[in-house]
């Protein structure tokens, strides 16, 4: 199974290699959750607060306790009104136990749906509530779980453009609040909670102060992530594990990407560093009048 | 994953391929720039966008301190370059700082709208 792991890696490679390359000869600019001035990307650990047409896919490698694990996530966000969406997703999984054999194959497939709650252009705010389920045993057999999970969650951005002080005008935070409810009463629940700290140069140079920066970095927006679970109940209580995930997310026309360090936050977490690789399809831009289009107007 | 990376890369392609003329349109340039601090009045604004706009729908005006309009109408979209959107001052500006309020439909239909600020010493 060795070869099949050094092709994943190669893909992701190649991948990555041509989105640096289409990103540092495109124009700035465009997107997906926006509140006013305000562009908030999506983020590659959790949940943007956006409910707009769009295509992810994140590929994540790392090694914890001695097993290497490569995951290939994809999720399609089918807009059904202006205020509300429909999500499809799921993700390929290959773990490399050490000395065990490999395990590879379909996560269960998870659908959502999710709602605009709140958008405001002049606070450059803008939130969403989703029910997310996980469907058990709509995976394969050696990833997929038996079990479905609930998962209600909340997810925020706010914008500092109305704050003072210029510097700090270009930021912004996004956060996601969920708690998962596993049907199989021997699973524990989950408090996941997770955000992100982002600093836009676009905003920078569009709304506060040109700096004359150029291509690549005129649509470079620098972000830390912090996508954070502590275990509720079943002998796990208050345990937390996350990482924290420095990194940068290039926007553009019609798409997103971005890279990530995962950094674990404690042991309980791992003692290896990981990477995450994410490009997000703006459907919504690439097709307004087709996918991208509310199903409703 | 085999499978996969042909689509991936059949779809970025086609994405690098995409025309200019779909998606949001937001600022790429502009003249005076987002909060620069000037010697002398400018004779005009212009706001270059990444993609073309819509002209009966984009509107560019310029105020003062006193939330009092100094530029001419509502601004115009440049006949030759649909990516360009200005308008000319009313007079010579004194010393102040002013704000530039846009507004724009892209030639999809995505509206976006913004301000920024410079200063005439």
């Amino acid at each position: 199974m060795r070869p099949m792991k050094t092709q994943k890696i190669t893909i992701g490679f190649s991948i990555l290699i041509m989105a640096i390359a289409v990103t540092t000869t495109s124009a700035p600019a465009c997107a997906h959750a926006i509140a006013g001035m305000r562009l908030f990307p999506a983020t590659l650990s959790f949940a943007d607060p956006g409910i707009g047409a769009e295509l992810p896919l994140v590929f994540s490698h790392i090694n914890v306790d001695g097993t290497e694990q490569n995951v290939l996530s994809a999720s399609w966000t089918l807009p059904v009104t202006s205020d509300f969406s429909a999500v499809l997703s799921t993700d390929y999984q290959d773990l490399v136990p050490g000395g065990l054999p490999t395990l590879h194959g379909a996560d269960n497939v998870t659908v959502a749906a999710a709602y605009q709650l709140y958008e405001n252009d002049n606070s450059e705010s803008i939130g969403l509530l989703q029910l997310v389920d996980t469907i058990g045993n709509s995976g394969s057999q050696a990833i997929g779980t038996p079990y479905s999970t609930y998962t209600p969650e909340f997810a925020l951005g706010q914008g500092f453009g109305e704050i003072s002080a210029n510097w700090l005008k270009p930021v912004a935070l996004t956060g996601a609040l969920s708690e998962s409810f596993p049907t199989d009463s021997s699973v524990p629940r989950t408090l996941n909670w997770a955000f992100s700290v982002q600093y836009s140069i676009p905003y920078l140079q569009n709304f506060v102060r040109y700096v004359g920066l150029k291509a690549p970095f005129n649509n470079m927006i620098p972000i830390i992530e912090f996508p954070m679970q502590t275990c509720l109940d079943r002998g796990c209580h208050g345990q937390t594990t996350g990482y924290v995930a420095p990194g940068v997310i290039w926007i553009n026309h019609y798409f997103q990407w971005g890279v990530e360090l995962q950094v674990p936050v404690n042991h309980r977490t791992g003692n290896s560093v990981g990477i995450l690789f994410g490009i997000d399809f703006y459907l919504d831009d690439i097709a307004p009048h087709g996918i991208g289009a509310p199903l409703f107007h | 994953m085999a499978k996969i990376a042909p689509i991936l890369l059949t779809v970025v392609l086609v994405l690098c391929a995409a025309p200019d003329v779909l998606a949001h349109a937001f600022p790429e340039n502009s003249s005076p720039h987002v909060g620069s601090e000037l010697t002398a009045s400018p004779n005009a604004v212009k706001i270059w966008f990444d993609g073309d706009i819509e002209p009966v729908f984009s509107t560019l005006i310029v105020k003062n301190a006193g939330d009092t309009q100094v530029s001419h109408g509502r601004g115009q979209v440049d006949a030759s370059d649909k990516t360009l959107l200005e308008t000319a001052l009313a007079g010579p500006l004194p010393p102040g700082q002013y704000w530039v309020y846009w507004s724009v439909i892209a030639r999809d239909g995505h509206h976006t709208a913004g301000r920024f600020p410079f200063t005439v010493q």
